[in-house]
């Protein structure tokens, strides 16, 4: 343990006993919460339903048989909370008449004691649950919440380490719940260690020291790849078009683009679209406008895309705007819609040296507020010049002594400036100024007021340092090391029963903002008064219109409808479509939120939300410019709602053609909210002769219909997704199959990419089908007809939607003692329900605001 | 007053129909069929006022025939043209047809040249040129090649009237383009003007300055370099030469992984090519060609200066199909048109281009200016042999000069009349040199 301890955080540490540490209460924790099952006894209480259940059920649902997967002669003698998921699918299917099957004799007397014996004995159990462990079991922040927690606490506006924590969520396609489901989460000693590291790597961004850096311009010369640049002239240089190759620009002066410090920057560049004749060597007007990507890296080496420029062609046209410059250079990629990037001398942007600038960093406050976060008003100086001044006075300067892993300074030398590593942090009365800062730090760390004991505890890591007077900065890191990978700020503190003002709070905000309460909020726990539902109501508007609430509709996009797994489109070099294809889900719910438009949209809008790029997909017209903006269909359109957007058409599809049974299955699941389980492993297959497999799509779907196995679920979703085949693999509008083989069949021209041109698909005769029947047996021509059905049962859908909600809200699915919860906010909102209105309803739940 | 009238006949239909106003003596004439394909620009002043132009078909007797004239619009893939306009008579049977050109009165009427196109088959051809009243002028059998656009220059003058007759069996030929003259009876009709270092100047309608019908040779510019030894010394064949060397090491795939495919940069025995005096000077800035004209106009006390973007588009013939509002780099590549005709390739060493797998020709490198063919005002080299440098930028504010037409390293795409290429003020290249306009007012 001990040896272990060192490692996390690799400071020179002194006899302080180990035993205090607090990743043992982690594994504590951990253990209590995951490992342990519940040890909640809910027995069916009724004779009368064992009785029924032995006599219609346990025939076919015995160990011998196991239909379904299904074992009654076991699941009567297990805890009922332990398969609460199976015994709430056997009561919803008792309920729809679907099992016992037609021959079994159910009289209706008795179906209904069944149904009403099962229903308490549920809700009994869920209550038990509710009242003794709670219904979420202990929850802790996914790397994503972790992040974003970082990013509030410290300032950092630009801290990038999701990516860096264990325990990633990992969602397949059939995966239905979401990626903060406490009960899925699980914590493993040596992931500490990673979160160890991240929260080093956030003390040491957020520690920006020395002078104000003053603000400079930055004027472009000749870098990076200088074989892709011809000098135009004194001041003017061309890039040529490298088919989405990064593009360095190196800035004078120095290495950096940046001149050493990481901030905001104005930049301004004047320039042009023109293209290279490498047959004449010649410069050609070229008649499009060229997008590019202005991005920079971030200190851990993640690519941020921070401003798109676009260079008009024939006139050289001056871009503003700003952007957010990380460690090194500026970098420049062509997002090349004009060209297929096979020529080396394509399209490019010729650059007037001259007027083109970097300009900052800009900077408001001095120290930064990060700074202040960890160190408050200390003041600091640089070491080296201050030493003589300083032990010329009465106290002793403290001394700096090179780290015994040099590498942490490394790390903070390299995102900021090499001389940073020569400042120090000026404490005059060190162990005040610790216990001070630690209390603050922690109080907002750990989401909730602390106690003098638990300051006191986390002090003493930082004592050995201070005593030996090194740097006060390192003295008091370990103190905050053992802060961020507490078990207190990793974890949210929720007790069985009605939760506390201050964990409302917390659930709150990781609800709507996936991160740590904000000051006001913290303020308003601290007075009481946040469960009263007025002024509850008040913060979740306040929240929703906050900025951060775009977290939540960006996790709650990926989550439910696995929105960032939108791929590029092979073949185009077009990771930009794919980008405006993500962004249209976002901010369709986004407008869904602020718009406050009833949630029908969501299965069908007249209207949608789309940028340039988005419109000319669609083939909507008139629409200029990168924002996403809402447009009117026109009537008759397809698009409108989340099923006809291109990202859902994409993840659904296979690489390059669409697969109507993924489809079908995806709308029955995200939008139905009809269970289907994963797909059991395939048993082993026959060899089947060439002519005997099926040849289409169709076809493979009557096969299922022969098998078992596969019908039971299959016949729910198989033809639904048909609805969906007007719509290409990546949502392209279609109304023939492309041909299998190139240079045959009827030739089209298409033009998907905006700006780009077009270029040649081959059709086959054969027409897209359309056809297809839901789980329910009404049957559709088209996806305006899916739509129609599925608005038919608008209820349904909300509810739906509502529990999913409730789910990400909470961190735990909809349990079957849940549902009374739903029906609640379903009854208290009879009319136009909106997604405001329902995270409201969910909000103001039992199920929300009690453990 | 002199008019000179050239007319570019694309339809038989626009003949009929359309005439349209434009500049003082212009006439232009629009195409009204083909939609879909480019207007190509006519010039000229006021026809219907000076001049009847008819078309008809006679038999081998000489009497009118009633004939549908047809546009031939066949998609030979490689063909000289599918634009042609059929202008023979009935299916397999010899017969005659005829433009006839009257002059108004007081006007006389000059045939200066016209180009026939075909589409398949080598064949003879009977032309005949009749002033009206029945003298012939001239009578003869040409043979066309295959997929052979050719010009005519008869070269004659009347007062009374032109008809131009042509006799053949073959349906799949065509008048494409005609250029005539139109002088007052008391005026002399317009002769090029040559001027001291024996450059000619033709008068190209649209322009208000007259064209030379060649780029500026070597020889002319080694008489500038050398009554200016402080010039830049890189036009010289030398420098050329060593240049050369730094081209060829530019193509060496182990200095240049990404340029060194020799496919498509120009072959080494080209760059070491030397040019004769009358090939076109290459490797002169903008700048450098500016000094040029400069010098030679204080030496002839006359006006020369380098084509404007517009008077390159008159010579080319374009110039009315072009937006005036739009900058030169805007105009680029709208129009479809090559100065031989409608489509690639043109005939076999009538232009100087690159060669790839569709056009041939015997030029390495620069050629003599008067060695390929002229186009209808009787300019050389528009379209090949080098490009040329325009006294505008691409656009307002632009690093770039206009650059114009196709060279020896360009391939179609330069070749068209519409297409601009841009360089720096001092940049050099290989393959730019320039031509000059001499103001005048024969020319207004």
């Amino acid at each position: 343990m001990r040896s272990e301890l060192q490692f996390y955080d690799g400071l020179p540490r002194p006899s302080v006993g180990c035993e205090r540490r607090p990743w043992k209460a982690i594994v504590r924790l951990v253990v209590i919460g995951v490992l342990l099952p519940a040890s909640v006894q809910a027995e069916l209480k009724s004779d009368v339903a064992t009785h029924l259940l032995k006599k219609h059920c346990i025939e076919c649902h015995n160990a011998d048989k196991q239909e379904g997967g299904v074992n009654f002669e076991q699941l009567l003698t297990t805890e009922l909370w332990d398969n609460q998921q199976v015994w709430s699918a056997a009561v919803d299917k008792v309920r729809s008449g679907e099992m016992p099957p037609e021959k079994s004799e159910l009289t209706d007397k008795h179906r209904a004691d069944l149904l009403s014996s099962l229903d308490a004995a549920l809700i009994e159990a869920g209550e038990t649950r509710r009242r003794t462990v709670g219904r979420v079991p202990l929850r802790r922040l996914t790397p994503e919440e972790y992040e974003y927690t970082l990013r509030d606490l410290l300032h950092l506006e630009h801290l990038y380490v999701k990516q860096n924590l264990p325990d990633q969520p990992t969602r397949g396609f059939f995966d239905q719940s979401f990626s903060n489901r406490a009960a899925a989460q699980t914590v493993s000693p040596a992931g500490i260690h990673e979160y160890v590291k991240v929260a080093e790597h956030a003390i040491n961004m957020a520690g920006v020291f020395g002078e104000k850096p003053t603000r400079n311009r930055f004027v472009l010369t000749h870098g990076g790849f200088s074989h892709f640049k011809i000098p135009v002239g004194e001041h003017a240089s061309y890039v040529g078009n490298t088919a989405n190759r990064w593009l360095g620009m190196k800035l004078a002066p120095g290495e950096r683009s940046n001149g050493g410090y990481s901030g905001w920057y104005r930049f301004h560049l004047k320039t042009q679209s023109i293209r290279f004749n490498e047959h004449a060597h010649v410069f050609e007007p070229f008649n499009h406008p060229i997008y590019s990507q202005l991005s920079t890296r971030t200190v851990d080496d993640q690519k941020v895309n921070t401003a798109v420029l676009i260079s008009q062609p024939h006139r050289m046209t001056v871009q503003d705007g700003l952007m957010y410059i990380g460690r090194g250079n500026l970098m420049m990629s062509f997002l090349s819609q004009n060209d297929t990037g096979h020529k080396r001398w394509g399209p490019g942007v010729l650059f007037d040296e001259k007027e083109s600038w970097l300009e900052g960093p800009i900077i408001d406050e001095w120290p930064p507020a990060s700074y202040r976060s960890l160190y408050d008003n200390l003041p600091n100086c640089n070491f080296w010049d201050a030493k003589k001044k300083w032990n010329a006075g009465p106290s002793k300067m403290p001394e700096k002594r090179w780290h015994p892993r040099g590498d942490l300074r490394l790390e903070h030398a390299r995102h900021n400036d090499q001389k940073m590593a020569n400042y120090v942090v000026v404490s005059q009365k060190p162990e005040k100024d610790a216990r001070r800062l630690l209390t603050t730090f922690m109080t907002r760390a750990f989401r909730r007021p602390v106690k003098p004991e638990e300051v006191d505890s986390y002090y003493e890591l930082a004592q050995p340092g201070i005593e030996a007077n090194i740097p006060f900065q390192d003295a008091i890191k370990p103190a905050y090391l053992a802060v961020l990978s507490s078990s207190e700020f990793l974890f949210l503190d929720e007790q069985p029963g009605k939760l506390n003002d201050f964990a409302l709070a917390n659930r709150l905000s990781y609800f709507l903002w996936r991160s740590m309460p904000d000051e006001a909020l913290f303020e308003i726990a601290k007075s009481g008064k946040l469960h009263e539902p007025a002024v509850l109501e008040t913060q979740v508007d306040r929240m929703l219109a906050d900025e951060r609430a775009e977290r939540f509709i960006e996790s709650f996009a990926n989550d439910w409808l696995q929105v960032d797994k939108v791929q590029a489109m092979p073949g185009t070099q077009n990771a930009w479509l794919a980008g405006s294809m993500k962004h249209e889900t976002y901010r369709f719910l986004r407008e869904m939120l602020r718009g406050d438009h009833d949630v029908v949209n969501l299965i069908d809008s007249d209207f949608v939300v789309v940028d340039d790029k988005m419109a000319h997909y669609y083939g909507i017209e008139g629409v200029a410019g990168p924002e996403f903006r809402l447009v009117r269909l026109p009537a008759g359109s397809r698009r409108g709602g989340l099923m006809t957007q291109a990202s859902v058409l994409d993840v659904t599809s296979e690489d390059s053609k669409t697969n109507p049974i993924l489809r079908g299955a995806w709308v029955v699941r995200k939008i139905m909210g009809v269970h289907i389980p994963p797909p059991p492993p395939l048993p082993p297959q026959e060899e089947v002769p060439e002519e005997e497999r099926p040849r289409t799509m169709r076809e493979e779907i009557a096969r299922h219909g022969t098998v078992r196995s596969c019908r039971d679920c299959h016949s729910k979703f198989d033809t639904v997704g048909f609805a969906l085949e007007e719509f290409g693999p990546k949502g392209q509008a279609r109304e023939f199959y492309p041909n299998k083989e190139k240079n045959k069949g009827k030739e089209v021209r298409v033009s998907l990419i905006y700006g780009a041109g077009s270029h040649r698909q081959w059709l086959s005769d054969e027409r897209v089908e359309t056809a297809g029947e839901t789980h329910n047996g009404k049957s559709f021509e088209d996806v305006a007809g899916l739509k129609r059905i599925l608005r038919q049962d608008e209820e349904h859908f909300a509810r739906h939607l509502t529990s999913m909600l409730m789910a990400f809200a909470t961190g735990e699915n909809v349990q079957y003692s849940d549902r009374r919860d739903i029906d609640q906010i379903m009854a208290a909102q009879p009319g136009k329900k909106t997604l405001r209105s329902l995270i409201l309803g969910v909000i103001q739940s039992r199920a929300f605001q009690e453990k | 007053m002199k008019v000179y009238l050239s007319i570019l006949i694309f339809s038989l239909a626009s003949l009929k129909t359309t005439y349209a106003q434009s500049e003082a003596h212009a006439i232009q004439f629009e195409l009204l069929k083909l939609e879909n394909r480019q207007a190509i620009p006519q010039s000229c002043g006021d026809v219907p006022n000076k001049l009847d132009v008819s078309y008809r078909v006679l038999d081998k007797e000489g009497k009118p025939v009633e004939t549908e004239v047809s546009f031939v619009d066949r998609p030979y893939r490689y063909s000289i043209s599918n634009l042609a306009h059929r202008w023979a008579s009935a299916p397999g049977q010899d017969s005659i047809a005829e433009i006839a050109l009257i002059p108004k009165k007081g006007f006389q009427v000059t045939l200066r040249r016209l180009r026939v196109a075909t589409f398949s088959g080598s064949h003879d051809l009977k032309i005949r040129l009749l002033e009206e009243g029945g003298k012939v002028l001239e009578d003869r059998a040409i043979k066309i090649a295959e997929r052979s656009p050719f010009t005519l220059a008869p070269a004659s003058t009347s007062t009374k009237g032109l008809r131009f007759q042509w006799e053949t069996r073959n349906q799949n030929m065509g008048l494409s383009a005609i250029s005539v003259l139109l002088t007052p009876i008391d005026q002399k009709p317009f002769e090029p003007i040559v001027n001291s270092l024996g450059l000619t100047f033709e008068k190209v309608p649209g322009s208000k300055s007259l064209v030379a019908t060649t780029e500026v040779r070597v020889k002319d510019y080694a008489a500038f370099a050398k009554e200016n030894p402080e010039i830049d010394n890189s036009w010289n064949t030398f420098i050329w030469e060593e240049w050369s060397k730094v081209f060829q090491t530019w193509l060496i795939p182990s200095k240049n992984p990404d340029r060194g495919n020799i496919n498509k940069g120009p072959l080494v025995e080209d760059v070491y090519a030397k040019q004769t005096l009358d090939d076109p000077v290459v490797n002169v800035s903008w700048k450098d060609a500016n000094a040029f004209c400069r010098w030679l106009s204080k030496k002839e006390g006359r006006t020369y200066r380098l084509l404007t973007d517009h008077q390159w588009s008159c010579a080319a013939g374009i110039a009315s199909a072009e937006d005036s509002a739009l900058s030169p780099g805007e105009k680029s590549g709208r129009v479809h048109h090559y100065v031989w005709g409608t489509h690639f390739p043109p005939k076999v060493n009538s232009e100087n281009l690159r060669e790839f797998h569709q056009f041939k020709d015997d030029y390495p490198h620069t050629s003599p200016v008067t060695a390929t063919s002229t186009n209808l005002f009787g300019l050389y080299g528009l379209a090949g042999n080098v490009q040329e440098l325009c006294e505008d930028p691409l656009a307002e504010g632009s690093f770039f000069k206009v650059v114009r037409g196709g060279g020896w390293r360009t391939r179609e795409l330069h070749a068209t009349s519409s297409s601009r290429a841009g360089l720096p003020p001092f940049q050099r290249n290989i393959s730019i040199g320039f031509r000059i306009a001499l103001e005048s007012e024969i020319a207004q």
